[in-house]
């Protein structure tokens, strides 16, 4: 089970909320189909995916506006909340765990912000 | 030491210990590449020249190992990552050390295809 499991690989689960873990596991298995997904889009449709009539047809219409959207804050929780993570397992993190939720907190806010402003500009 | 320079220590280490310094390695070089995409981004409400300028310079035989090491680091991030699930949900736990060794072929198949549909992409071929 999973407490049985290599302690070293358990450090994420261990420094994160329970709720922060099952979302980070949830946010990796959504990014896992997401991320292939626009991977494929851009490199193996065809050699003009990126072509900036095309970028700015997908970015204009609605299925890809949804379809960036999740993937913009999936990617921008599951990345944030993994570098907290990382952070809370220092000395600085254990010490000061606020300054840390709150950089992180921002960090994904600005991320996502930006992310959609994008999206909302087409 | 510091508790990130442990991370590139391998000596002593256990193959499970290395997967999980990587996926930390490999989740940091994403999370920066994911700040220069969105910064990236930027050119396309700049404009067709503008958009079209940064693609000519990053979309170039130069750049193509920087995506190509840039596409194991996600594919690696990726295929561990859905280890750790199995794991955590106390599946396939018997067998943990086939499934790591499996995983990591896993990886080098899809990172070759990969890299091999970029090359393809970049060169035009």
């Amino acid at each position: 089970m999973a407490n049985e499991i290599n302690k070293e690989e358990m450090h994420t689960k261990r420094v994160l909320e329970p709720l922060a873990w099952i979302f980070q596991l949830i946010s990796g298995l959504i990014l896992t189909v997401l991320v292939t997904f626009h991977f494929y889009e851009t490199h193996f449709v065809s050699h003009e995916a990126m072509e900036y009539e095309l970028v700015v047809s997908r970015l204009s219409s609605l299925g890809y506006k949804i379809m960036y959207a999740l993937l913009v804050f999936f990617v921008a929780f599951h990345a944030f909340n993994g570098v907290r993570a990382i952070l809370l397992d220092t000395n600085f993190g254990a010490k000061y765990p606020q300054v840390v939720n709150s950089l992180c907190f921002l960090a994904f806010l600005i991320a996502f912000g930006y992310g959609s402003l994008l999206l909302l500009v087409f | 030491m510091v508790m990130w320079q442990k991370w590139f220590s391998v000596k002593g280490k256990s193959l499970f210990s290395i997967a999980f310094s990587l996926h930390r390695l490999t989740g940091v070089v994403l999370t920066i590449y994911l700040c220069m995409h969105l910064a990236y981004l930027t050119s396309i409400r700049m404009g067709k020249e503008v958009f079209e300028s940064f693609i000519a310079t990053t979309v170039t035989p130069q750049f193509l190992i920087f995506d190509i090491l840039l596409v194991l680091a996600g594919i690696y991030h990726g295929v561990n990552g859905l280890r750790l699930i199995l794991h955590e949900f106390g599946l396939t736990y018997e067998s943990r050390k086939s499934i790591l060794y499996v995983s990591v072929a896993i990886v080098l198949i899809v990172w070759l295809i990969a890299s091999y549909r970029m090359y393809t992409f970049v060169m035009g071929v």
